[in-house]
């Protein structure tokens, strides 16, 4: 009776253990997860347009079907990235997520010079030391940092109505997502 | 160890039982740090760098990615006001004021969060689109047929999920001393014959 007891001791701790180990790891293992799934649809550092929503098919569950939505894949082991795109009267966004969905960092429209969100996106230690000068003539830069050297960068606008959407797909395909240029 | 064989079986139990709740988990994550206003639920944290592990497991399983915090945040809604389940078949009227926001959307989607099939092709309604209610807010009625007004498919599905997206809110919506944060209510609204 008492090895009984003992061994139901060990079993509910293992389980614990168990199971709080294959939690921590499920995120870097599955196949399922965000950036595995849109890697069938995206290389790196290339902006992809997803599909339009349908019921048959969601490439990223529980995504706003009011939303024309594109990805880049970033790669920050080559250098920094540039991104840019045209958000126009609508209201639009870029979240930048862990390759398992840790969301770090987000930017609306408000952040926008002129209609257009451009920044570089840095991994730590990618940050250039520039000069008070180099920071005048590159005021409208924006710099987001990267905790991840990969990611997702979700660029979003929103269609108010349906009859917006192809404009906005348009718009949405001429974004910009590359290693930029030595600095 | 002087039970060889209740060893091993607590072994294989264990690690059965620890594989299994982690499945389980991931497909049905448990709402940690829930922001809950009426019917509706939301995980501010979800968007942050302080995401839960279930959380995290549940996107492994093909759960989605969630609105980043600085963007906007998602309220789900598988009841009604009062509790009863979210049946397509009837009327269900959303009805109340609205958080300040710069732009909301009221989508239907499946439990599993697609969008759900219906002859209008239509799966959500955005603040744009949306009619004014006579003294603010909104009314919206989420139906099989084509209603007056404020209309969303539901398809007719047995059974579904309401998604309130808010775009660019000043409120914090995680701010623990909140004061009046409302949300529509949802409630059936008689049913088809």
């Amino acid at each position: 009776m008492k090895s009984l007891l003992f061994y139901l001791a060990v079993g509910i701790v293992l389980t614990g253990l168990v199971h709080l180990g294959s939690l921590l790891a499920l995120p870097g293992l599955s196949s399922q997860g965000p950036d595995r799934r849109l890697a069938a649809l995206a290389p790196f550092n290339t902006v992809v347009l997803l599909p339009d929503p349908a019921p048959e098919r969601a490439d990223l569950a529980f995504a706003d079907p009011a939303f024309v939505v594109a990805v880049c894949r970033f790669d920050l082991t080559g250098g920094p990235v540039i991104l840019r795109f045209e958000t126009g009267p609508v209201y639009a966004s870029v979240s930048f997520y862990s390759p398992t969905g840790v969301a770090f960092s987000a930017l609306n429209d408000r952040a926008a010079t002129r209609g257009v969100i451009e920044l570089d996106l840095m991994a730590s230690g990618q940050r250039p030391r520039v000069s008070p000068d180099a920071e005048t003539t590159r005021a409208d830069r924006l710099i987001v940092d990267s905790p991840v050297t990969s990611g997702l960068a979700v660029i979003r606008l929103m269609a108010g109505e349906p009859s917006l959407r192809p404009a906005l797909r348009e718009r949405l395909a001429a974004a910009r997502c590359a290693r930029s240029a030595a600095p | 160890v002087r039970h060889p064989l209740l060893f091993l079986l607590t072994l294989v139990a264990s690690a059965a039982a620890g594989l299994g709740l982690t499945a389980l988990a991931a497909r049905h994550p448990p709402d940690i740090a829930a922001v809950r206003i009426g019917p509706w639920t939301a995980l501010p944290k979800s968007g942050t760098p302080d995401v839960d592990p279930y959380r995290l497991a549940a996107m492994a399983a093909g759960g989605g990615l969630p609105l980043a915090a600085g963007d906007g945040i998602a309220f789900v809604a598988r009841t009604t006001s009062n509790g009863q389940p979210l049946n397509g078949l009837c009327p269900i009227v959303v009805e109340g004021p609205v958080l300040p926001a710069r732009a909301w959307t009221l989508s239907v989607m499946t439990p599993d969060g697609r969008p759900v099939a219906n002859p209008a092709g239509r799966y959500g309604l955005t603040s744009t689109e949306a009619l004014a209610r006579p003294g603010g807010g909104v009314r919206i009625v989420v139906a099989p047929q084509a209603q007056a007004g404020n209309w969303l498919p539901s398809g007719g599905r047995q059974s579904f999920v309401l998604v309130f997206s808010i775009y660019d809110t000043p409120v914090a919506v995680a701010d623990r001393n909140r004061i009046a944060l409302t949300l529509p209510a949802i409630r059936a609204s008689g049913c088809l014959p």
